[in-house]
């Protein structure tokens, strides 16, 4: 096996970092601890079922038609997961920042979920990764992380920033959103004009989505000492 | 420039790279700048409590100046002039009068100024124990018990547990004012019968004075309110002098129906 084949396979259970240290340290049950373990279960249910799609495929040949295989995409699950992602980060922001903030978040989410549900309908389709609604999703959540960290400079309410689980939950989600932005939005051009590297690019996507679960991590860490 | 001549696999690299380095960046800022202002807010927050705590010393300081002056002036001045006047009338003897009643007056006169000359030295003792610069806190308090306990109804007991060597004067002198005040209250507002006074010195450092009486005491929430509302000057007092010392005082009641105030002070030699 290559070594691109293990990271595909284990890359669904990346999320078993935070999961299993939230198991270890069962922490308060805060409404941002049960939205993330929510988007880690159903990242590890979609990353499972697209990869399963696209390493099964070949071996599905000898019993279904070619016609019928070509139809069948991962895709959809990558775009589920975006929107899913997308959602959940947005609802933990809630959880950080001031109740102001959850106006504005739920008309942001609301039209985010509209154009996600217009872009996989009539723009990109569902059978290509939708690198409109991630650059949408993904620009947004950058956004937002700035915000969350102006917050902090402005409130000023802790001396020891990085004690606070929220700073990490954030920081792990800045780091994911940022350094993914740039395929993410061109990852259909890359698949056309640059296949090899438009593969070889999910590695650095894991490589971010560890990152960030690491981060996801230290922060629930954080909370159990809170 | 066509755009596949441009190396787009690198230029996304560096995108990437560079939104790291971006992100990495911000996240420190934040870390160090936060940090940076809070340590900034406490370092003025600090300042601000130096310099309350200066002018509270002060006021302290300028309340004992005063108090050594009306001390002076009321042993030197009117305290000599009463025994000029005692030294005079002592002259006038009974056989120089005739009137009985005249006799009588000038016994009654006699006693009053005896009364008043030792009057006199108790305030001007009262307000500058001059014990205190010469043979220390114990000393002074162990003076101050035998006064009060000459108070009809008042039992006064003074305990001493290990050497209390002598420490700054001022300081001694404050430890003083807060236990003067303490019992005063205790006399005053709890109708005390009975009060026991006990010193002991821990090895940390600490001077530890336990004040138990069988009055109509106060709870530490009671001390606080007090403390915070517009009457209790003298609960402040002793705040601003425990403030100065940097100690703390502590309002009990035990199960005996008795209370027990303790104060824990840092000696400074």
């Amino acid at each position: 096996m290559h070594i691109y084949q293990l990271i595909f396979v284990i890359e669904p259970f990346f999320p078993l970092i935070p999961l299993v240290t939230l198991f270890v340290k069962r922490s308060r049950r805060l409404k941002w601890i049960i939205l993330l373990r929510r988007y880690l279960v159903s990242y590890i249910i979609l990353v499972f079922l697209a990869n399963s799609v696209y390493y099964l495929k070949p071996f599905l040949e000898d019993f279904f038609s070619r016609e019928f295989l070509g139809k069948i995409n991962n895709s959809i699950f990558n775009i589920i997961l975006s929107a899913l992602t997308f959602c959940f980060f947005a609802l933990i922001f809630e959880e950080f920042l001031s109740s102001k903030f959850k106006i504005i978040n739920r008309t942001i989410m609301f039209i985010a979920v509209l154009f996600f549900i217009a872009n996989a309908i009539w723009w990109e389709g569902i059978n290509v990764f939708n690198t409109y609604s991630a650059a949408l999703a993904n620009f947004v959540l950058i956004s937002y992380c700035v915000y969350y960290y102006q917050r902090q400079l402005q409130s000023l309410q802790t001396f020891f920033i990085e004690k606070q689980p929220s700073f990490w939950i954030v920081s792990g989600i800045f780091i994911y959103c940022a350094g993914n932005f740039f395929l993410f939005t061109t990852y259909n051009y890359l698949t056309f004009h640059y296949t090899i590297f438009a593969f070889y690019s999910w590695y650095i996507n894991d490589f971010l989505i560890i990152v960030m679960n690491v981060f996801f991590a230290k922060g629930i860490q954080c909370n159990w000492q809170k | 420039m066509q755009l596949a001549e441009i190396n787009i696999p690198w230029i996304l690299i560096a995108g990437t790279v560079g939104m790291l380095l971006m992100v990495f960046t911000i996240i420190f800022f934040v870390i160090i700048h936060q940090r940076k202002v809070i340590s900034y807010q406490l370092k003025l927050k600090k300042v601000a409590e130096e310099q309350q705590a200066k002018l509270t010393q002060a006021a302290v300081q300028s309340e004992e100046t005063e108090r050594k002056r009306i001390s002076a002036e009321l042993h030197d001045d009117v305290g000599a002039m009463l025994s000029s006047v005692k030294l005079y009338l002592n002259q006038i003897q009974p056989a120089h009068l005739n009137d009985h009643g005249k006799i009588n007056i000038l016994n009654d006169c006699k006693e009053l100024l005896n009364d008043t000359v030792q009057h006199v030295r108790d305030l001007s003792s009262n307000l500058q124990p001059s014990i205190i610069k010469d043979f220390g806190l114990v000393s002074t308090l162990q003076n101050f018990c035998d006064k009060l306990s000459h108070s009809p109804g008042l039992q006064i007991s003074l305990s001493i547990a290990g050497k209390i060597d002598r420490f700054q004067t001022e300081h001694e002198l404050a430890v003083f004012r807060i236990l003067q005040e303490l019992t005063n209250n205790i006399i005053k507002h709890a109708n005390a019968q009975c009060i026991n006074f006990s010193l002991v010195r821990k090895n940390n450092g600490r001077l530890h004075i336990f004040i138990e009486h069988n009055g109509n005491g106060l709870s530490q929430k009671e001390f606080e309110q007090k403390l915070y509302s517009m009457q209790g000057l003298g609960l402040k007092n002793i705040q601003n002098r425990l403030n100065i010392l940097k100690g703390n005082i502590r309002f009990e009641k035990g199960n005996d129906s008795m209370y027990t105030i303790s104060v824990q002070i840092p000696i400074i030699a």
